[in-house]
């Protein structure tokens, strides 16, 4: 099982990814306790019955490991949000993309801990990819809250490349510091 | 603390680009994957991937290329990477963890040897102290 909820998020952006999308939209929306999670791509997408077959842990669409018949990224998914009273839609189109959403409360005791955002976004960045990714942030508590959305082509734009050591470590940095200024508002409101 | 902007991340580049022009820096040549599959998210990849990040910094090799890929077909000895180094086999490694991540660099990455405990795909198995474990 994945330890976070990162972790998951990452598994299902490289998902997208992988079905070649040029366009990856993340939004990571909290209030209060509530998390709501959406990953929207115009991919290669899954018809019905891929679709049903992807929550099965024993599936697998074979074209990368003939051999190996495991795909457990949507079935971690579905396990955590099973345990913690979540919800998850998939929702997907051959030919047009793919959309996973879900949501958690984050004050269940099973819910897992949010994670490193910060390093899961560099790390998501850092994939050999064309996909754009716009990853959208929102946390809010009690009227107050933050938000920021970053664009994976921003980041191309001003860096040039974003796989040296040296570049990926500026992109956590400017991560981390929009992480901050949302951990502010946690700390103060909470 | 105030949220850095593109503007302020562009400056940052620059300072610290004229920074690593000043050093006489090798490593351009170097690559590491890191495998981002299911198994190696859940095997701790992405600690991996930031230990590699500031090691590679310690040792001024801002250069070096890093990039991620999805399973490489050995889920059981996650988290894996590999790692193209010039004068070096391109090798796999598995069960990387931190400290497994420091001693790559170090050791294959700087001293060109291989860390041979932790080489689990090329070379072949015959030359793999241990049988790979």
């Amino acid at each position: 099982m994945h330890a976070s909820i990162c972790d998951l998020l990452a598994d299902i952006v490289q998902n997208s990814i992988e079905a070649d999308a040029s366009l990856i939209r993340i939004s990571f929306i909290q209030t209060d306790d509530k998390l709501s999670v959406k990953v929207l791509d115009d991919g290669k997408g899954m018809d019905e019955l891929q679709q049903i077959r992807a929550l099965d842990p024993f599936y697998t669409d074979g074209h990368k490991h003939a051999a190996r018949k495991v795909g457990l990224g949507l079935p971690f998914l579905k396990q955590m949000v099973d345990m913690t009273d979540g919800t998850c839609t998939l929702r997907s189109e051959r030919g047009k993309g793919t959309d996973v959403s879900f949501t958690i409360d984050l004050s269940h005791i099973d819910a897992p801990p949010v994670g490193d955002i910060a390093m899961t976004l560099t790390g998501l960045f850092s994939y050999p990819s064309d996909s754009e990714i716009i990853f959208r942030r929102a946390f809010s508590r009690g009227g107050e809250g933050d938000e920021y959305e970053v664009e994976k082509s921003g980041l191309l734009d001003v860096l040039g490349e974003l796989n040296t050591v040296g570049n990926l470590l500026l992109v956590k940095e400017y991560m981390q510091s929009q992480e901050a200024a949302i951990e502010e508002v946690h700390h103060r409101v909470r | 603390m105030a949220k850095m902007t593109l503007q302020e991340l562009r400056k940052l580049r620059d300072s610290k680009k004229t920074e690593i022009q000043k050093r006489d820096l090798s490593g351009k040549e170097t690559q590491i994957i890191v495998g981002m599959g299911t198994c190696g998210i859940a095997a701790g990849a992405k600690n991996v991937l930031d230990t590699f990040l500031t090691q590679l910094e310690i040792h001024n090799l801002n250069s070096v290329v890093v990039t991620q890929t999805g399973c490489m077909g050995l889920c059981y000895v996650e988290p894996t990477i590999e790692v193209i180094a010039p004068g070096m086999p391109s090798v796999i490694y598995g069960k990387v963890d931190a400290e497994v991540a420091k001693k790559i660099v170090e050791e294959h990455i700087i001293h060109k040897r291989m860390v041979s405990e932790h080489v689990f795909d090329r070379p072949s198995v015959d030359i793999i102290k241990d049988g790979g474990k």
